[in-house]
């Protein structure tokens, strides 16, 4: 055997593995994650973690808002009553797939109640 | 004939509706008075992605204020996006938060 | 000097040169935010940086590689990551990623590093470490701890300085 063959037949060998496991598992995209400032300072153990989500499915890219980018800031404040929220990490993700795809919005901050 | 007709028609609602794209979002501190909510948005349209400057944002700013005059303006969703109808791209930027005297 | 050896001599640098970039990686930056920065000078400022990462790869990449090998088995391998690619439609910052939730635990991580939550300056970076088909996406997070001199006597819990995420970095 050429040494080339060799080398092609390694590569197949390193590539193939990598290639099965992008056939099975589901593919993401992360494209941001934010951290609001903390104000007012608070220990985590003065409130608790909430969490607001949202998500949109999208067909080959024609989607004429991006509401679902409000609606997951509007589940973190319903989370939270009448609190303030400190701390908040907002996580802009995409979840790919066949000609259509997933765009999810995650925000969790920590919920300081008023009393 | 079918799928020709069936790509002229997404395409048709590609033009007219566009396509609404998130580039980035950003959140600061949410108050627990939510009273008074206040937004501002700015827009600019793109031909061709002929484009010099950014300056329509600057206004964004301005506008918040106006709307919280002696106020604080806190827990402002920032919302960067982009809505592209074929040959023309539209910028839109939109801040939402809320008024509060003090914190 | 014999060919065998002067070829050895010419290629061993550029080997060398092109092992050193493999590794190292080219660094990508997609975003970057920066917070309010609270620099009173009644607390002490104690940086800390957080690092989440997860291992990105390339179909396309896979792909051009395995059409290079120009066998049978290469073009179906890229026929393949064709197809795979098919699979990965959506708008994308870096490569794809097999999870998405290795940033989620970014506000535990924060608490861990300033249990007082006394948090300024932070900068959150977005940025991909980019290697030959394979890719590090990963979540930066860099601030300050705000410590009274009393604390810092007392070393009462905030951890400081480098430290990654529970993912760890590429």
């Amino acid at each position: 055997m050429r040494i080339s063959d060799r080398i092609n037949k390694l590569r197949l060998f390193i590539f193939m593995p990598i290639l099965v496991l992008s056939f099975v598992g589901c593919a993401h995209s992360v494209h941001q994650a934010h951290v609001s400032d903390f104000e007012p300072y608070a220990p985590i153990e003065s409130g608790e973690i909430v969490k607001g989500y949202a998500e949109q499915f999208v067909i080959f890219g024609f989607v004429g808002q991006t509401d679902y980018v409000n609606q997951a800031y509007a589940n973190l404040m319903q989370a939270c009553g009448d609190g303030r929220i400190t701390g908040i990490t907002t996580q802009m993700s995409t979840s790919l797939g066949f000609f259509s795809w997933t765009n999810k919005a995650l925000m969790q901050g920590l919920c300081i109640s008023k009393q | 004939m079918y799928i020709g007709k069936l790509f002229l028609s997404l395409m048709a609602v590609g033009f007219f509706s566009g396509c609404a794209s998130v580039n980035s979002v950003s959140l600061t501190p949410i108050p627990s008075n939510r009273g008074t909510v206040v937004k501002a948005e700015v827009t600019k349209t793109i031909f061709l992605a002929f484009n010099f400057n950014n300056d329509f944002i600057d206004d964004l700013v301005t506008d918040l204020k106006r709307q919280c005059p002696n106020g604080v303006v806190t827990g402002i969703l920032t919302k960067d996006e982009t809505i592209a109808y074929v040959i023309v791209f539209k910028k839109r930027v939109t801040a939402t938060g809320f008024c509060n005297a003090n914190l | 000097m014999n060919l065998k050896a002067f070829f050895l001599t010419a290629v061993s640098p550029l080997f060398w040169s092109v092992i050193l970039l493999g590794t190292s990686g080219c660094a990508v930056l997609h975003k970057v935010q920066l917070g309010q920065i609270d620099a009173r000078d009644d607390q002490k400022l104690i940086p800390f940086e957080i690092m989440m990462s997860e291992t990105g790869v390339s179909a396309e990449e896979i792909g051009a590689i395995a059409r290079a090998a120009q066998t049978n088995g290469g073009d179906n391998a890229g026929n393949l990551a064709t197809i795979i690619a098919l699979f990965q439609m959506g708008p994308q910052t870096g490569n794809p990623v097999y999870s998405e939730r290795y940033a989620e635990k970014l506000i535990y991580a924060l608490y861990e590093k300033c249990p007082t939550g006394r948090i300024t300056g932070l900068m959150s970076i977005r940025e991909t470490r980019k290697y030959p088909v394979i890719s590090g996406e990963i979540v930066k997070v860099t601030g300050f701890c705000r410590k009274t001199a009393k604390s810092l006597n007392e070393g009462t819990g905030e951890s400081t300085g480098k430290s990654n995420g529970k993912n760890g970095d590429t």
